[in-house]
């Protein structure tokens, strides 16, 4: 043995030679080979030998792949022809097929460019993974727990200075409608951002002149975009020039950016330095209140964001000691994952997943029907199925074959859901307020994306279909027709309920969303919020508020005007600072509370519950009343609050009037304790007028002409406060809701169409037994009656499993409100009522057709 | 019927002559040895495949050897329609042949 062991041809070069040779009978060239490769070792040595072996190989290998991938080409062909041939033939089931599948796509394609769209936020920046927004946790000693977004001003400083880890640290706002004018050009509609002067350094905003190392570093400086350059100078070169903002201060253009992009967070059309936002000469607070300001921090490299955050909360609580029973941490959370995520969980990513889940149901239940038909038609193609066994073709190529086939389908229906997409894409637009590019289509990654669905789903629908149709035998099949057999009916069975389960689980889900969505624009919050009015006041407005009022009142059909620090569909700002009549001295307790003017009570109609609202003819009022809610009594634990003493920011007053609770936050939150000044040291720059509900418009026009005369520059942005209220709270829950409801419509079309076909080729299937039926006297209503009877059956198990997953799915949406709906049964009996009519609507069209029948015809058809 | 070709009537030839031990690695070397010229293991093959596809060989397998590595040789035996078609070419070339003056003359005379 020993001898022949240095003769063996090399094993891997063997192995390849024995892996190119079809089956076992055909092995001897191995043997020939091997024989050879002995001889020429003895004639000519191993080398000579092994490289006449490698030299062999190399010969046959190119030839052996350009053989099989001709042979490969060829049987593509002709499943590409025999594919087209059964489209063609079965233009019908074809149809179902293909529109069910291309929406099924298109829903996908359509979520997959939105997702890309919202994922590409704030990408550009070259130091997006070292960025940081900070934001801040409170905990009270009663387990309340308080997070903000809002930054403290000295903050940024501190974080200079004191924070090794931090390379910069700068603070940004945005003001909106400021007037910039620039000689005889005013436009009041500019996004003004306000940062401190390192942050285009931070931020990688394109310079087209000037650069960013020395843009903002200027006091009086001004960075403007591309856009807003054209605006105020044309062609000039606006380097230099002097650009008045807000009637109050000059400043000179140092930089010119490209456009800010859409997919960025910060969005604005010019910057200038953070300390503007204190007056030219204004003193920058050194107070850590909570304010409506960003902080940005750029960390190392290396640095590591969560430890950083204990130490930035050190550090700043050497500057704010805390009260003991307070908690206060600070973190800091990923400017890239700012878009997507909320600092306290949900956010965009929310809706995202619901829509991307929806969508890839509604691809389920397209890439079902398929399978459906698919299989139910089996028998069609049985004989073809048993003709290529017999001439040859293998379990596995047959398999091939039909995936073949179910990918192309998918590929050509991919051609359609872009076509759709396409045209679609708009309305999707106008859905969600976005501006989805159609140019995104084009984006590799979004070609892959839909090349992969395509593919999935092919494979997917196909994978079934391939393996039933391909284990035929061929006798069977070529002696006699083969029925619908019993194993692919289960199929059908499981693969409708399935359907239906989807349908009704979506239905029921979507029926909630909108039930809730119901409830929370009718729901009374505790005042009327239709017929209000409201704008911001800017400048000259303000001043002169009593005259403007007064003016605008003298309009019989304006009824009420008032004016307040905040908005009260939503009321974030919380005190700590409170003292009151027989308070005791541990209790640290929080309250919203709001500045307002005369008459809010009565411009609201809120009702008041004890003692009286600010009035005009108790002159203490405005600097000494407050009114509480009922929360508030309750928690202060008063018996009688009229009259009581209250301090608020350590401002003595006496409470005059207790106001029913009323809801001024979304309804994730429940009534909280609130109280209500009337301080005017407080800037009160929302106005809010109450109008009769006939003449609207007038009433609307005469009231921005009043404001355009009182002030020029500042046209105000009239808003209805009921709007206003549902935008601002629920603006996210009116989106899924509105997509989640053409979704589901969607859902439920494709699945009757499936049904439909289905029902159809059912009917076709027992023609003959229908007519026998009725020769016999059976009666048309029987006949109905007899092939709707199953597809009820199904709709029906249906039901029994939709219901329990959609009431655990509802049960978790509409945890996070406080107020919300009942979940009641009637919504899921009537659901699953709703699919099955619609189902036996489909069934019932095909049924009464076959039905109808004249069974002369049908039993002549053989 | 088409005259075979060359290769063929030298490997039905070889196989005729081999009797029993008719497989590839034998019939190459016999060519090779008569002939003089070095024919490849690959260059039999193809003959062998079309020969039997016309009907003039026939294949079975047969024990292995120790230098084959323990696979299985492949033996061919010529056919009936074989025989002939080897004939026919013998027959078609001395009339060719036959139609020549002076065959006994070297070809540089």
């Amino acid at each position: 043995m020993e001898k022949y062991r240095h003769k063996k041809p090399p094993i891997f070069a063997q192995w390849i030679l024995s892996s190119l040779l079809p089956d076992e009978q055909w092995k001897t060239p191995l043997g020939d080979f091997e024989e050879f490769y002995q001889s020429l070792v003895k004639e000519r040595g191993v080398f000579k030998a092994k490289s006449w072996y490698w030299g062999q190989i190399l010969h046959l290998v190119p030839r052996k792949i350009i053989h099989s991938v001709y042979w490969w080409f060829m049987m593509f062909r002709n499943t590409i022809k025999i594919a087209l041939r059964n489209i063609r033939k079965h233009k019908g089931y074809s149809f179902i097929n293909i529109f069910g599948l291309a929406v099924g796509m298109a829903c996908c394609l359509l979520i997959l460019i939105w997702v890309k769209y919202e994922f590409s936020y704030d990408r550009f920046h070259e130091n997006r993974n070292e960025i940081y927004r900070t934001w801040t946790r409170t905990v009270y000693s009663d387990g309340r727990e308080e997070v903000s977004t809002g930054s403290f001003y000295p903050l940024a400083k501190v974080l200079r200075d004191e924070c090794p880890d931090v390379v910069n640290a700068i603070r940004w706002n945005v003001q909106t409608n400021a007037l910039i004018t620039y000689q005889e050009k005013r436009f009041t509609n500019n996004i003004v951002g306000f940062a401190d002067p390192g942050f285009f350094k931070m931020f990688s905003f394109p310079f087209i002149q000037g650069a960013p190392e020395t843009a903002l570093y200027d006091k009086l400086s001004i960075v403007i975009s591309e856009e807003m350059s054209q605006k105020y100078f044309g062609a000039e070169n606006p380097i230099g020039k002097i650009l008045n903002f807000n009637n109050q201060v000059e400043l000179q253009v140092t930089g010119v950016i490209q456009d800010v992009p859409k997919n960025s967070t910060a969005q604005f059309d010019c910057v200038i330095p953070f300390v503007l936002s204190f007056g030219q000469n204004g003193a920058e607070p050194d107070h850590w209140g909570g304010n409506p300001l960003t902080t940005f921090v750029l960390l190392h490299e290396n640095a590591d964001a969560e430890d950083v955050s204990e130490k930035i909360t050190e550090t700043v609580l050497k500057h704010v000691p805390l009260p003991t029973n307070m908690k206060a941490s600070m973190y800091l959370q990923p400017f890239a994952r700012m878009h997507l995520y909320d600092v306290n969980g949900g956010g965009l990513i929310h809706s995202i997943t619901i829509f991307s889940i929806i969508a890839v149901f509604v691809l389920i239940i397209a890439c079902m029907n398929f399978m459906n038909l698919t299989t139910a038609r089996a028998a069609n193609r049985a004989g073809e199925v048993g003709l290529r066994k017999v001439v040859g073709a293998k379990k596995g190529d047959l398999i091939k074959q039909f995936l073949g086939e179910s990918i192309l389908i998918s590929l050509i229906t991919l051609v359609f859901a872009v076509l759709l997409v396409c045209l679609f894409l708009p309305s999707f637009n106008e859905l969600l307020s976005k501006q989805l590019p159609l140019s995104l289509l084009l984006h590799p990654i979004i070609i892959a994306g839909f090349l992969a669905i395509a593919i999935i789903t092919g494979i997917l629908s196909g994978s079934y279909p391939s393996l039933f149709l391909s284990s035929f035998q061929p006798v069977k099949v070529l002696r006699s027709t083969l029925g619908s057999g019993a194993k692919s009916a289960l199929l059908r069975k499981i693969l409708v309920v399935s359907q239906f389960t989807l349908s009704i689980f979506l239905i029921i889900g979507t029926t909630f969303i909108y039930r809730q969505l119901h409830f929370i624009k009718n729901k009374d919050l505790g005042f009327a919020k239709e017929n209000i009015v409201n704008f911001y006041m800017g400048g000259e407005i303000s001043k002169q508020y009593e005259t403007f009022r007064s003016e605008l009142l003298r309009n019989p059909n304006i009824l009420n005007v008032t004016r307040s620090l905040q908005h009260p569909a939503y009321i974030g700002s919380s005190v700590r600072a409170l003292d009151w009549e027989g308070k005791s001295s541990e209790e640290n307790i929080s309250m919203n509370f709001e500045y307002v003017d005369y008459d809010y009570i009565e411009t609201f109609g809120m009702e008041m519950v004890a003692g009286r609202s600010f009035s005009r003819e108790f002159a203490t009022d405005l600097t000494e009343g407050y009114i509480v809610n009922e929360e508030a009594v309750k928690l202060m634990g008063v018996e009688s609050p009229i009259g009581k003493r209250l301090s608020v920011f350590r401002k003595e007053g006496r409470i005059i009037g207790v106001v029913k609770n009323f809801h001024f936050q979304p309804f994730n939150f429940s009534i909280q304790p609130f109280v209500i000044g009337a301080d005017p040291s407080w800037g009160k720059n929302r106005m809010f007028i109450k109008i009769r509900p006939e003449f609207t418009s007038e009433t609307l026009n005469y009231i921005e002409n009043l404001s355009k005369r009182f002030s020029p520059d500042f046209p105000v942005l009239l808003r209805f406060f009921a709007d206003d209220v549902m935008d601002w709270n629920y603006s996210t829950e009116q989106l899924i809701s509105k997509i989640a409801g053409y979704f589901t419509f969607l859902a439920i079309l494709i699945s009757c169409l499936g049904l439909f076909g289905l029902a159809s080729f059912m009917a076709e299937q027992r023609t003959k037994e229908i007519g026998i039926r009725k020769v016999l006297g059976a009666s048309e209503s029987t006949v109905v009656f007899m092939l709707s009877k199953d597809f009820t059956k199904w709709v029906l198990v249906s039901n029994l499993i939709a219901w329990p997953a959609a009431y655990f799915s509802v049960q978790r949406l509409l945890e996070k409100y406080v107020y919300r709906i009942h979940i009641g049964i009637d919504i899921f009996i009537l659901s699953g009522l709703a699919a099955l009519v619609i189902a036996l609507l489909t069934v019932s069209f095909q049924a009464i057709r076959a039905a109808q029948a004249d069974p002369v015809e049908s039993l002549r058809y053989e | 019927m088409k005259l075979l070709s060359r290769a063929e009537e030298f490997i039905l030839l070889a196989i005729w002559q081999l009797q029993e031990n008719a497989y590839c690695v034998p019939i190459r070397s016999k060519i090779s040895e008569i002939s003089g010229e070095a024919w490849s293991l690959g260059s039999i093959y193809m003959p062998l495949d079309r020969l039997v596809k016309k009907g003039m060989l026939e294949s079975y397998l047969s024990d292995s050897t120790p230098e084959r590595g323990g696979r299985h040789k492949r033996i061919y035996k010529l056919t009936k329609a074989g025989k002939e078609a080897l004939f026919r070419v013998k027959e078609v070339e001395s009339a060719m042949w036959a139609g020549i003056p002076n065959v006994s003359f070297k070809t540089e005379g």
